[in-house]
Order: structure tokens, then C-alpha cells, then sequence
């Protein structure tokens, strides 16, 4: 069910220089969201800028009707999204485009991600345990970083029961490494069902290669250039290969994604980097 | 009670208000934000003889008051567009307008031919003027002879009303407006987008993949009430104008340039039920100003003709 809600800012909080929580009361998307979704929702109000910011939801509370997101700031509708003051009221559509699948009799889940990434993952590790057979399956998230100061959510990750590892590229913290290198090696000593991944593309590209390697399934959650959120305007499109090893065809990341399975939309083989 | 409906090439509208084609997807992408039935026409997203994969990505990017697009014609044909999106919108009560793209004489020749007496088909809007696929609009849409062509062997295969959608990237668009005409067009769609380019200057390339893509919203507005004005100046033909329609008071320049009906476009991306508010707005100014037929404003902004 996609609505057209007006939400209300309700609290701000910066993380770090670049990365900030913002809540919103939102009681009808905060009722019909699932992990992997996104609100589609303006920065401001009149039309600068012109479109909508895709933005993942970190976090749906039904009971409480409000969504946490955590924006990067990488650009001008996010660094406006900063600037809000608590009680403004912006337009957001959603919850839009499909959820991650975790299968109900995994086990052992690996959720790794970066940046922007997080959100989604977080907002899946805290509802996992209902979406998997009792026992809740293990969750491990492996959160990867160029700097300590951008390892984002570890607490969180660990208020919802999963074991928090970090990795940073330059080893001011955790794991000295790509999270993409700290996956191999949870790999050779973990058995792990199923694999979600959201950050940047080298990195999920890195893990479906890992993944597929070690025949682990995985989902990818993706992001490209969109307009409508809706489906129309055929946008946001990426390339998708049936199983595979299918033809090329363009899919609609706010549509058939943004969540796909990753071999299907990161060759692991041949050179298409 | 106040009129608002008008006949547009001999179909039946509620109110001068239809999507523009490309930004209203098949209807279904809508219906959870604009009730269909309330709409003047449904103009469908663009169909050509076979499947388009579409161009690869980045498709969009915005600019200011606008974006560029350059979408490619992403389509499934004509064939699966019948079997597939036709059924669910003959379920409503709204006159569906196909827009139809060819790269040649021959597949507008067959695309007509298959769409003539589809169940729920009310017109076709010949688009000569895709800025975005290399093929076919380019050259149908700046050549007056080319274009000439193209509507005429579109005529020829079927009676359904035709509305033929121009491009502003021309030196002229009377000359190409009055051939087209001449070739049997019933109608005008002015404008389709205005080609442009961004640079990202970091990689220090253009942003779209296709390079350039085709501006639209409120940054080409101007451009387009100017071209309606100057075309229904020029000449006696019925006109859907539209580009950077956001609001209501937008649509009622386009009305008062000269056109018939009016189409929002762009808009639908930034607010979903941007044509609801359109035609809300259209019936509040007609009650606010005692005007008791939306035709009534059509051309009004003219000077009367001595």
C-alpha cells in the first residue's frame, strides 16, 4: 500500500560529519514498511529541488508511527534534509519498492554493508528474528568503512542481538580491510545460509563474488538515478540477468528491486567492471 | 453548471486534463494517488512495433526547476502493450491515447495497422519527436517532408484520431506544425523536450549515459506557451500543450495560448496526484471568474483577429 503522507520531524541527531538520524512521525508508511524498503520524499517545500531523494528506512515502528532515517550527506536535497528543523512537515511517498527475503529457515545470516548502506540492513536485523523459524537465526553484521569515525551503528546493530564486526580500511578500527576481505574470512570459518548486502558498488560487487564462491545465496539492495519512485518514468533502471546468465534486461531498481538476488545483478565472472 | 468538457480530434473528454506520454507509465503506477476516471485522456507511455531495451543508465538527472531524461523508448511492443496493459485500462471510463514511435515509413505503417480497432484505443499521438533514440525521431521530427511522411502513412492505415506530437528543436515549428496538418493530423501535442546536456564535472563527463537527454518541467515552460501561442497564431488546429504543467494556473496559460486540452507531465514524478490538483484547480478558477465553459478560454489571450 503506497501512500502520499505529510511526516513531521520529530527528532535529529548528527552522527558524524557526514552521516545524521532523522525521525519522522509517519504513521501510515511506519505501518506497512518492511526491511529493504524506501520512502521517496521531498527536501523542501516548492520545487528546488525539483525531484524527490530516494531515501532507505533505517527503521519502522508501527506502535509508535514513526521511521528513523540515516542520510549521508552527500549532495543538496541531503544536506537541506540536514538543515530541517524538528516539526517541520515534508512529503514523503512509501513505503516504496520491494523487501529483502530472508528464507525462514536460514540459520546463520551475514548482513554487511557500508555508508548509506547501513539502513536497510539495520531495519532487517531488527526484524529478522520474526521473519526466520524459531530459533531467530544468528546475525552477523560486518559493518565496512574507510575511517573509524564512519563506522556507522554498531550499538544498534547489537541492541537488536547480532554480533557487530567492523572493518576499516585504513585499521583505525576493527578489522584492518575491506569488509569485502573480512567476509572471506568469517566465510572459511562459518557456516552462513544467506548473505544481504547494501553499500557501494565495489563493495557488493566484492561480496557477490564471495558469496557466489562459496555458493552462499545473497540479495543486493541497489541505487540508481530515479525520478518518479513509482515505476513510470523507467528511470532507474539496472541490468539484470536472469539467473545469471540470462539475457541482459533492464529492471527497475524502485520497482522489481531495490533489493535483487546479487549474482543476477553483478556478473561474477568476465570483466564488466 | 459549468461546462469543462471538450472534444479533442473527436474524443470525448471530461475535461481538457490527459498524463503526458512517458510519465504516467500504464496507468497502474497511478492508481494508488489519482482515481483514473477522473482524467481527461490517458496518454500511455511511448510503444514502438517491437520491444526497446531503452538506453543504459543514468537515464535522468535533475537540473534546475526540470530534468533531463533519456529513457530510449524502454517499451514492451506493441503486441504485449495489447495483451498486457490494454485489459486493465478498459476497465475505467477515460479515453486511452496510444502514443506510437517508428524508425521508419514501414513500422508506422504496421504499429497503426495494429492498433486500428483495439478495443478501448480512442487516438494515437504519432510521436516524431523523441529526442532520445538515434533513429526515427530526429529525423521525423526536423524534416517538414520526413514528417509529412510519417503522418501520412499513419492516416492512411487507420480513421482513429491522430495527434501528432512536435518537437521544439526546430528553427520553424509552423512549417513543420502546417505539413503535418496537411498530412492529415487532427491535432498538435506541443511540445516533446528540449535536448540538453550536464556535465559531472568530478568525472569530467557528461552525467546521462545517452550523453544528452530531453529537458522538461517548469525551466521549459515559457518555451512551450510561446510555441502554442505562435502555432495557434499561425493556423486553425486543435492543440494539447504541455510542458512544466505543475499546477493549475500553469494548464490555464496553455489553455489561454490556444490549446484545447493540456497535458501534465513532468509533474506526475514530483507530485503523483499533480493532475487531480490540475483539474481541481481549472474547475475552482472557472467558478472564482463566473466562466461557465472551460472552452470559453481557449486562445483567449489572443488578440481578437480584424
Amino acid at each position: 500500500l503506497k501512500t502520499c503522507e505529510r511526516i513531521t520531524l520529530i527528532s535529529q541527531e548528527s552522527l558524524s560529519r557526514r552521516y545524521y538520524r532523522l525521525v519522522f512521525e509517519a504513521p501510515a508508511i511506519a505501518n506497512a514498511a518492511m526491511p529493504g524498503q524506501f520512502i521517496h520524499m521531498r527536501c523542501a517545500g516548492g520545487w528546488d529541488p525539483f525531484l524527490r531523494r530516494p531515501i532507505s528506512l533505517h527503521d519502522a515502528d508501527p506502535d509508535s508511527g514513526t521511521i528513523t532515517l540515516l542520510i549521508g550527506e552527500f549532495g543538496y536535497g541531503t544536506s537541506l534534509l540536514r538543515q530541517l528543523s524538528v516539526g517541520t512537515q515534508v512529503d514523503a511517498l512509501g513505503p516504496l519498492g520491494g523487501a529483502w527475503q530472508p528464507s525462514p529457515e536460514s540459520r546463520t545470516c551475514i548482513l554487511l554493508g557500508g555508508g548509506v548502506g547501513i539502513p536497510p540492513l539495520h531495519f532487517l536485523a531488527k526484524r529478522l528474528p520474526t521473519m526466520t523459524s524459531t530459533p531467530a537465526a544468528r546475525v552477523i553484521a560486518v559493518i565496512g568503512a574507510r575511517i573509524q569515525e564512519d563506522v556507522l551503528c554498531e550499538a544498534e546493530f547489537a541492541a537488536c542481538g547480532a554480533e557487530v564486526c567492523a572493518a576499516t580500511d585504513d585499521g583505525s578500527y576493527g578489522f584492518h580491510g575491506t569488509a569485502v576481505d573480512l567476509l572471506s574470512e568469517l566465510l572459511e570459518k562459518e557456516s552462513v545460509d544467506q548473505v544481504f548486502t547494501c553499500g557501494p558498488t565495489p563493495m557488493m560487487r566484492g561480496v557477490a563474488a564471495v558469496t557466489a564462491a562459496h555458493d552462499i545465496p545473497c540479495q543486493a539492495s541497489l541505487e540508481e538515478r530515479m525520478a518518479c519512485g513509482l515505476g513510470a518514468c523507467i528511470s532507474c533502471v539496472v541490468e539484470v540477468r536472469a539467473d545469471g546468465t540470462g539475457p541482459v534486461e533492464y529492471q527497475r531498481v524502485c520497482t522489481e528491486g531495490p533489493v535483487f538476488a546479487a549474482h543476477e545483478v553483478f556478473a561474477t565472472t568476465g570483466d564488466d567492471a | 453548471m459549468t461546462n469543462q468538457s471538450v472534444n479533442l480530434a473527436g474524443i470525448e473528454m471530461k475535461n481538457p486534463v490527459m498524463t503526458a506520454s512517458g510519465t504516467f507509465g500504464y496507468g497502474p503506477e497511478y492508481a494508488d494517488f489519482v482515481d483514473l476516471n477522473r482524467l481527461g485522456a490517458i496518454v500511455v507511455k511511448g510503444i514502438t512495433l517491437e520491444p526497446r531495451a531503452g538506453n543504459p543508465p543514468p537515464r535522468t538527472v535533475e537540473t534546475p526547476a526540470g530534468m533531463l531524461n533519456a529513457i530510449g523508448l524502454q517499451n514492451p511492443g506493441a503486441a504485449a502493450f495489447i495483451e498486457q496493459k490494454m485489459p486493465y485500462l478498459r476497465q475505467f471510463d477515460v479515453p486511452v491515447i496510444v502514443n506510437i514511435n517508428a524508425r521508419s515509413l514501414d513500422e508506422f505503417a504496421e504499429i497503426t495497422r495494429i492498433f486500428d480497432g483495439v478495443d478501448g484505443v480512442h487516438g494515437l499521438e504519432v510521436n516524431i519527436s523523441c529526442p532520445n533514440v538515434k533513429e526515427g525521431g530526429i529525423l521525423f521530427s526536423s524534416d517538414p517532408e520526413a514528417a509529412h511522411a510519417a503522418v501520412q502513412t499513419v492516416r492512411r492505415h487507420t480513421a482513429l484520431p491522430l495527434i501528432v506530437k512536435l518537437s521544439p528543436n526546430v528553427t520553424d515549428i509552423c512549417l513543420l506544425a502546417r505539413r503535418v496538418i496537411e498530412a492529415g493530423a487532427d491535432a498538435l501535442s506541443l511540445i516533446n523536450t528540449l535536448v540538453g546536456m550536464v556535465i559531472d564535472v568530478d568525472r569530467r563527463c557528461p552525467v546521462l549515459a545517452n550523453r544528452t537527454g530531453g529537458l522538461s518541467g517548469p525551466a521549459v515552460r515559457p518555451i512551450a506557451v510561446r510555441m502554442v501561442w505562435d502555432v495557434a497564431e499561425a493556423m486553425d488546429v486543435q492543440i494539447v500543450g504541455m510542458g512544466g504543467i505543475m499546477t493549475a494556473q500553469d494548464a490555464l496559460e496553455f489553455l489561454l495560448a490556444g490549446s484545447t486540452a493540456v497535458a501534465v507531465g513532468t509533474a506526475n514524478f514530483v507530485n503523483p496526484p499533480a493532475a487531480i490538483e490540475v483539474i481541481d484547480g481549472i474547475a475552482a478558477y472557472l467558478e472564482e471568474h463566473e466562466i461557465d465553459d472551460v472552452r470559453s478560454l481557449i486562445a483567449a489571450a489572443h488578440p481578437p483577429k480584424t
